[in-house]
């Protein structure tokens, strides 16, 4: 065979089936269930949303994988991790923000943390203490270039919508009994709120920044004007006392409120600059209008030591207010010898308007008109006014035969006037000024009698109105009557200046009394009386009362562990509680609120089981309404009260709902698998 | 019984004086261990193997009665925690008139557990004997008990779902209490129980000899 | 009369013990025991590859319902998601640890293993070729694997403790528990297209 070589033979096989035949039918299964699983997959990987990362001071109440992020309390995004930043200085926060909502977060976005609150004003964010603590996030529809980095805010912003009313700014010589988020009232009703106080630039004041909700913005134009509301005022009217008591948070926390005086305002846009004044009659009556704009201000020197000046003193400038005394100061000076003397120094700020300018006339310009004056013979000096002269204001006004001077208009830290000695205080001119702050008297009844007096001295005794006055009045006005006689018979002389004195005395009388001139001293004393009887010792018995009652329950034995973010909550309201009370609150009220501290403190160490807590703080909130009820309709303090307890009960009630519906529902829950 | 007459016609592989593998009835000679065919060891038809299933019998009922005194699961309605036993749960039905359900629970989760124990524990007694009473339905019982003992599980699935699933901060927690744990190695135990049971035993009759 | 060197053609019954001579089935025909009517031998007529396919389609929805979101019930405002790892983890607290490992054996790990070692075994066999090595040893562990494999049993408990919940929460189903459902679907085709002496059969022509 392997001689003869011979074709070979063809190897044969069968042939192979193509690949498609040799599939089954059947793997359209798996690939369906491949194809479906890796859809699925892919969706939920395109539809995770983005990260962004958010730096907290510190992460109080944030889980990584269970806290949300909300907007307009619908969850948006949850917290993914937690870590620090490189420096430890804060912890930054991962967020998984939904793809949709991804683009509106620009570099306008805010976050802060949400829980609750326990302060003065009440209770909020009750419902995070079920829910556990969130991110609340604010943003714009603006779809703006992305931003993946965030530094959230410490505290909540005054308002998380500032599409839902205005923010303005007010500047207060000293922030006063004003705490953050104190409420902004108008005409009695909580408006707004303030936040965020923190001293201006030059440490000259304080800058508030406050948020006056919608739909009571429209109230604000340029003409409104702000006033510290703080604590209690009494006043004492012809009317009776008024006990003025805005409300119960405006005592601990402060309140600004504001009225708009005058109509033809414009309306003010956000970031407004307000004054706000100490009081309501500040407000009321200064010649700075409402608006904050940084008035010019100059510097007197005067030689002579000037006493009866202080802040708040009224410039005139030629016999018209137009301006206030802002700072009080010695100065050192060398005089060309080397020999250093001391001046006084007087800040004053005047109003532009006042001076015939237009309101916000820049001071450069205001500088030229004051310059030109003084070139003229302005000058700045003290002056006597009131009824005998024994208020003193600066004046500013033309002095004859004075010495050339000019304005210093580069010294610091204001440009100067030139001050001349006080004006004479001649005998004459005393008598002549005394006739005519007489006959500017504000007060109606007096400037009657007393121009008639004057006008008819020997009539005035026979006139009704004189006789109503009381007799202490009667008799001033007698001297007086003495003293104008002496004065007509005998010119000016000795005896007209002893005489003077004594009206000088009579009217330092007149003066502390002019106020509550029209009000009859009976009616004084029945408001005193009205204050005397007010219950205040009572209340704060019954007050004393609640907080054992509140304490008794939290001791109780049956307590069980409440979750511990309500005891976070409780060390929140410990801590404020410490610091109203470090905040120098009146001292009664401090009583109080150690009391409440006390109690908090309880709660924090023992704590009863939720639904039991319910039912009895229910009973205490019934039987401090009644308590309340009991004081009568007419103080505020009443209404505050039973606002603070309704609120108190509907949290409670809601609560206990939900309790209550999950109890009627145990089939869901105990079927004890 | 007109099947059982029929068996003097069948020869059993014990008789042949052989081993049937229980795994993929393969027969070998008495003498081989293990299964030529897929390695199972080969079980002889003893009597022997009674023991194995009365021990785990007993562990099982030991471990079903904490299962039983032990709460199941907790659970936690703000801050009131309700622990709640097996029976405790019916029991709370009972009282919401939810009867329906009651009855479900009773049944799946007490009856069909003790039920469990009671025929294996008649199965095993039974086997005995070598009457053929009711050999077909002790069969049936058997295969009943083999099918169901592992879907008792189910009671620790839905406490495992549960608390995986409710948790809602503060509102409401649901946790497993140690019952749980019991009543799985309860279960587990009958299984192993039944497993180790050799329905075979049913059938055995007095000793024929071998190749008749 | 028993030639010990023929054994081959013999079955006993597991359940009596009875001898038989293997039955040559047709398709679509059973086989059952002469004395206690155990079903010995089924052939459904599904080839190899069919119940290879359906074990594929089974790991592919396993490995979903692992790592997709699984339930989430929301009440008032509450709201909580599970996966299956977390529902396994449920009793991961000192000691009961040992009970989640326990399930997460019976719901994942032994399902997962079964269908894998079926594909293992099968797949082969479905292209006509000799069976994999050690078949027969992996093929045994599946077979006594088989009652702990609980994975149909957990989606019954699913939707038992969804009865409960539902009257207080909604919720929502993720696409692990779809993956779950079908699932035991196709563990329940699987089931009625084989039958273990086939395989056993199978494995032993090598």
């Amino acid at each position: 065979m392997t001689d003869t070589p011979s074709p070979a033979q063809m190897k044969t096989s069968r042939a192979k089936k193509p690949f498609w035949a040799r599939i089954s039918l059947i793997w359209i299964v798996p690939l369906f269930a491949l194809a479906v699983t890796l859809y699925v997959g892919y969706r939920s990987y395109a539809d995770r949303g983005e990260l962004i990362h958010v730096d907290f001071k510190d992460a109080t109440g944030i889980k990584a994988g269970e806290t949300a992020l909300k907007y307009r309390e619908v969850t948006v995004g949850t917290v993914e991790d937690l870590s620090f930043t490189g420096n430890l200085d804060a912890v930054r926060v991962g967020i998984r923000i939904d793809k949709n909502i991804v683009k509106y977060i620009d570099s306008d976005a805010r976050f802060w943390i949400v829980q609750p609150e326990f302060s003065a004003r009440g209770i909020s964010r009750l419902d995070t203490v079920l829910s556990g603590t969130f991110i609340q996030g604010w943003w714009d529809s603006d779809v703006s270039k992305k931003e993946t980095q965030f530094t959230a805010l410490d505290r909540p912003p005054v308002t998380e919508d500032p599409s839902t009313g205005t923010q303005i700014m007010l500047r207060a010589r000293d922030a006063g009994g004003l705490a953050e988020g104190a409420p902004v009232i108008y005409r009695g009703l909580s408006v707004g709120k303030i936040q965020n106080l923190r001293l201006d630039e030059g440490g000259s004041g304080v800058l508030i920044d406050a948020f006056i909700e919608k739909p009571y913005d429209s109230r604000l134009t340029s003409t409104t004007r702000f006033w510290d509301a703080s604590g209690i005022s009494v006043n004492l009217g012809a009317g009776g006392v008024s006990v003025n008591m805005r409300s119960i948070a405006s005592i601990v926390q402060g309140g600004v409120e504001f009225d708009t005086l005058a109509t033809g305002g414009t309306f003010v846009q956000n970031g407004f600059p307000y004054r706000l004044y100490t009081d309501e009659e500040e407000a009321r009556n200064s010649i700075f209008g409402g608006e904050f704009f940084e008035p010019a201000r100059y510097t007197l020197l005067f030689d002579e030591p000037v006493q009866g000046i202080e802040i708040g003193t009224k410039v005139d400038f030629r016999g018209i207010e137009a301006g206030e005394v802002t700072d009080l100061s010695i100065k050192l000076d060398e005089d060309s010898m080397g020999t250093q003397f001391a001046r006084q120094q007087i800040v004053i700020s005047l109003s532009p308007e006042r001076l015939g300018l237009e309101r916000n006339t820049d001071n450069e310009i205001v500088n030229q008109f004051l310059s030109t004056e003084v070139t003229n013979g302005l000058r700045a000096r003290t002056a006597g006014t009131g009824l005998l002269g024994q208020t003193l204001i600066i004046e500013l006004t033309d002095v004859p035969n004075r010495p050339e001077a000019e304005m210093d208009l580069e010294a610091k830290p204001y440009p100067t006037i030139p001050t001349s000695p006080p004006a004479t205080n001649s005998i004459a001119v005393s008598a002549e000024g005394v006739f005519k702050r007489v006959e500017n008297l504000p007060v109606e009844e007096l400037m009657t009698s007393a121009t008639q007096m004057f006008q008819s001295i020997t009539a005035i005794a026979g006139q009704q109105e004189t006789q109503d006055i009381p007799d202490q009045l009667a008799g001033t006005l007698q001297e007086i009557r003495a003293l104008v006689n002496e004065l007509n018979a005998n010119g000016a002389g000795k005896k007209a200046s002893d005489a003077l004195d004594g009206v000088t005395r009579a009217a330092d009388s007149v003066m502390t009394e002019i106020d509550g001139l029209s009000a009859t001293l009976s009616s004084t004393d029945e408001a005193a009386q009205a204050i005397a009887e007010i219950p205040l010792g009572e209340i704060g018995d019954n007050i004393d009362g609640i907080l054992t009652d509140l304490r008794r329950m939290l001791n109780t034995d049956d307590a069980g562990q409440l979750p511990r973010n309500l005891s976070d909550t409780l060390e929140q309201l410990a801590g404020l509680l410490r610091e109203l009370r470090e905040g120098g609150v009146a001292e009664k009220l401090n009583g109080t609120l150690t009391a409440a501290q006390d109690a908090a403190g309880s709660i924090e160490s023992a704590s009863n089981s939720l639904p039991d807590l319910t039912n009895q703080i229910q009973q205490l909130v019934v039987q401090a309404q009644g308590l309340v009820g009991s004081y009568g309709a007419r103080s505020n303090f009443n209404a505050q009260i039973t606002d603070t307890m309704r609120e108190l009960r509907r949290t409670i009630d809601a609560v206990g709902s939900l309790a209550r519906m999950i109890e009627r529902n145990p089939r869901a829950f105990i079927t004890g698998r | 019984m007109g099947r059982d007459r029929e068996e003097v016609t069948h020869i059993t592989a014990t008789e042949a004086g052989l081993t049937g593998c229980q795994r993929c009835g393969h027969v070998w000679p008495e003498a081989q261990t293990h299964c030529g065919h897929c390695g199972s060891r080969l079980r002889k038809v003893s009597m022997a193997s009674l023991e194995r299933v009365w021990a785990l019998w007993w562990a099982g009922l030991f471990a079903y009665i904490p299962a039983n005194l032990y709460p199941i699961m907790h659970t936690q309605i703000l801050s009131d925690d309700s622990p709640s036993t097996i029976m405790g749960g019916v029991i709370v039905l009972m009282h919401h008139h939810d009867y329906g359900i009651a009855l479900i629970v009773f049944v799946a989760s007490i009856c069909i557990p003790i039920a469990k124990f009671v025929a294996i524990a008649f199965l095993a007694l039974s086997a005995k004997s070598e009457k053929p009473d009711g050999r077909h339905k002790r069969t049936v019982l058997y295969e009943l008990v083999e099918f169901l003992g592992r879907w008792s599980m189910v009671d620790v699935f839905v406490v495992a779902i549960l608390s995986a699933l409710v948790q809602l901060g503060v509102v409401a927690r649901i946790y497993p209490g140690p019952a749980a744990a019991a009543f799985a190695l309860s279960v587990a135990l009958t299984m192993l129980s039944a497993q180790s049971f050799d329905p075979r035993l049913i059938w055995r009759r007095a000793e024929r000899r071998p190749s008749e | 009369m028993i030639d010990p060197n023929h054994l081959d053609d013999l079955v006993a019954c597991p359940h009596c013990d009875t001898l038989h001579h293997v039955a040559n089935i047709e398709h679509d025909e059973r086989a059952e025991c002469a004395r206690c009517g155990a079903l010995l031998i089924a052939s459904r007529g599904a080839s190899f590859i069919t119940v290879v396919a359906l074990s594929v389609t089974a790991i592919i929805l396993m490995v979903a319902a692992f790592f997709f979101p699984f339930l989430r019930i929301s009440a008032q405002g509450f709201s909580n998601a599970s996966s299956v790892v977390q529902v396994a983890a449920a009793f991961a607290h000192g000691w009961q640890s040992l009970l989640s490992i326990a399930l997460v054996f019976m719901i994942m790990a032994l399902p997962l293993f079964r269908f894998g070692a079926l594909v293992y075994v099968l797949f082969p066999l479905s292209l006509g070729r000799k069976p994999p090595p050690r078949a027969a040893t992996v093929f045994r562990y599946t077979e006594n694997m088989q009652p702990w494999s609980m994975a149909e049993i957990f989606i019954i408990g699913t939707g038992v403790a969804l009865v409960k919940v539902g009257g207080l929460a909604t919720v929502y189903f993720g696409p692990a528990f779809w993956a779950f459902c079908l699932l035991i679907i196709v563990t329940a085709f699987k089931n009625s297209f084989i039958n273990s002496w086939v395989i056993w059969d199978a494995i032993g022509k090598k």
